[in-house]
């Protein structure tokens, strides 16, 4: 069932447990369960015979996927690898904990993770662009949590590529990623067909680039799409990489903007799996706002929780966001800058009294009177 | 349609070791997958199946260790899988493999088509496939990049070739060798992952294939590995250059000073 890939992670461990310490959904709940190197226990006794059951399924999903365990590991374990393969496992043998199967279905049946219908997310798409083109020199790809949780934020890029002069286009109907569905139920076929389909329609606008705006499903295309055989024509890059370039082009202008004890929040697929940590500070500094620094910063970051986990287990979703604010609290931060549509919304939501979290597209839109 | 696809279990590239003293590569406490030429084999047997109909056979010489691996070809859709496991075996080269093979083809029936990789990662070889044909008396196509169904008997092959591709049409039943695909495509699905779980793995012994043990393994071989070695040249002075224009002048200098050293 396992991956000779997902066996060598699973065993790798030398015992150190200094990923228990890295780990945001071990150290919110202070659970040993949810330690990434229980995990990989779980999956090496399930290889040596031992009963996979709904418990160690559970466990599997107790688990943000943010990738800090692999960031700094000597063994170069990387638990998601084997994590993803034991949820494949998990829904095959139907052990899948009912909220996430909850989850699993609204992805299968809407392309989102909201249970919200397609229609609406139509609806939402004509509304951002009501003169969609079939062609441009640029596609924006705003991705399922955006459009369902923060539009405003594919608003103020839509104004930002306005106000820059950007031939752009969004698709008519943006069937999903795969990155979500990918970690629900693991790399499997179904995900591999879901993304050519979409790698279809992207080749379909001609586009040279393909800007995307959450940093999830940028990794997916630029990542995995290659391995499913999924050949995206145009070049890939972040919405941050993009808009930096913009700002060094001076194709963007932005005022400054008098925003004090700020920090920035560095999400974990953007600066972990996609090594991009400057360009969101590059366009923080053109708007004039100093960043005091987290503790956990940059390639180091700690997870905010995710959208996806926070659907299924909100509970510990909440845990973990509330352990990020007190990292931003602590360093005398009131305003939290973030560059990712989910980090956006759970941070948001589990916001400390007086404190705020804003999009630094937004931002950037307000700065550049977009 | 009945389809075979013949399948190596090779080490991991990334955790290949190599025994010195015996000349072999060391297969204990390595990852073994799919050979990458096999897995995109199978691939294509799978999807010639859901196109046509038929069943697709997967067959592997190995020990016991490549059932986990075989049992991935059965969730990438995969209808029979067979290990021809025996001692006997042990140390074959390309020609005793390919006379177990066609053993265990022999003893499972009637065939449309038998799909290998076109070369083992982990020997480059490249000779079991048409050695396979020669010993089952079918046609054998080397280098597939693509192949589709023509008539009921005849198959249409794209075939790799030095300055392009080349189009052949196959008479059934044949063998083809197939390239390695550029992407890791043949991914399980979910309904093919709990398929999988009711294939059982048929195992094949001699005593099935009743091979005079002569024959094969290391006493079957025509070929030994007499010594392994790396072959390190005499160190190269290169000059690097970006610019087209100076790396031609550069070029044609060092042409002209060879002569001039010549004469």
């Amino acid at each position: 069932m396992y991956s000779e890939m997902a066996k060598k992670h699973a065993d790798a461990c030398r015992f150190c447990w200094m990923c228990r310490y890295l780990c945001p959904v071990g150290l919110a709940t202070g659970k040993e369960v949810n330690t990434p190197r229980a995990r990989g226990l779980l999956v090496s006794l399930d290889i040596r015979g031992q009963e996979f059951d709904e418990s160690c399924a559970e466990a599997m999903y107790e688990c943000c996927l943010c990738g800090a365990c692999t960031h700094d590991c000597v063994t170069g374990y990387e638990p998601p690898i084997f994590i993803r393969e034991a949820r494949t496992k998990a829904v095959v043998n139907e052990l899948v904990p009912a909220g996430v199967q909850t989850v699993i279905d609204s992805v299968l049946n809407n392309g989102n993770i909201f249970s919200r219908a397609s229609s609406d997310i139509k609806e939402q798409l004509d509304r951002l662009v009501p003169d969609r083109k079939e062609t441009a020199e640029v596609l924006f790809y705003i991705g399922g949590t955006a459009l369902v949780k923060a539009p405003h934020i594919a608003e103020a890029v839509i104004r930002l590529f306005k106000c820059a002069g950007i031939d752009y286009t969004i698709l008519a109907d943006e069937p999903q990623s795969g990155t979500e569905l990918g970690d629900l139920i693991g790399y499997v076929q179904e995900v591999v067909d879901s993304a050519k389909q979409l790698a279809e329609q992207i080749n379909a606008t001609k586009a040279d680039k393909i800007v995307v705006l959450d940093p999830s499903c940028a990794r997916v295309f630029k990542q995995e799409y290659p391995r499913w055989g999924c050949d995206l024509k145009g070049e890939v890059l972040t919405a941050t990489a993009f808009i930096a370039q913009l700002i060094r082009e001076k194709r963007l202008l932005p005022d400054k903007l008098s925003i004090a004890n700020a920090t920035f929040h560095d999400p974990c697929k953007l600066a972990r799996d996609l090594d991009e940590v400057l360009p969101a500070r590059e366009i923080i500094a053109a708007m004039g706002i100093e960043i005091k620094e987290m503790f956990l910063n940059k390639k180091m970051s700690k997870c905010c929780g995710t959208e996806l986990l926070s659907q299924y287990s909100p509970v510990t979703g909440r845990l973990i966001a509330q352990r990020r604010w007190d990292d931003a609290v602590r360093c005398g931060a009131e305003v939290m800058i973030t560059a990712c549509p989910g980090c956006y919304d759970v941070l948001k939501s589990n916001a400390p009294e007086g404190k705020t979290v804003e999009d630094l597209f937004v931002l950037l839109a307000e700065a550049c009177k977009a | 349609m009945r389809l075979i696809v013949c399948i190596k279990i090779v080490p991991e590239f990334q955790d290949m070791r190599f025994d010195r003293e015996t000349n072999t590569l060391i297969r204990e406490n390595v990852r073994q997958v799919i050979n990458p030429a096999d897995n995109t084999a199978l691939e294509i047997a799978v999807n010639l199946k859901n196109k046509w109909g038929g069943k697709v056979c997967v067959v592997s010489m190995g020990t016991e260790k490549a059932g986990s691996v075989l049992h991935y070809a059965a969730a990438c859709g995969a209808d029979e899988l067979y290990l021809i496991s025996d001692k006997k075996f042990a140390g074959s080269d390309t020609y005793a493999t390919a006379t177990v093979l066609a053993a265990a083809i022999k003893h499972l029936g009637d065939y449309d088509l038998i799909l290998c990789g076109r070369r083992a990662m982990d020997g480059e070889t490249g000779q079991v496939g048409p050695e396979l044909s020669v010993m089952l008396d079918v046609p054998c196509l080397t280098n597939i990049v693509d192949i589709q169904k023509h008539r009921d008997d005849t198959m249409l092959c794209t075939r790799l070739v030095e300055d392009g591709f080349e189009e052949t049409e196959l008479t059934l039943p044949a063998l083809i060798t197939v390239c390695e695909g550029k992407n890791l495509t043949c991914v399980p699905s979910i309904s093919g992952l709990r398929r999988a779980k009711n294939i059982p793995l048929n195992r094949l012994s001699n005593a099935e294939l009743k091979l005079d043990p002569a024959s094969v393994g290391l006493k079957g071989s025509l070929t030994r590995v007499k010594r392994v070695y790396s072959y390190f040249g005499a160190g190269r002075k290169c000059i690097k250059t970006t610019d087209p224009v100076k790396g031609s002048m550069t070029i044609a200098q060092e042409i002209l000073r060879c002569r001039q050293h010549e004469t």
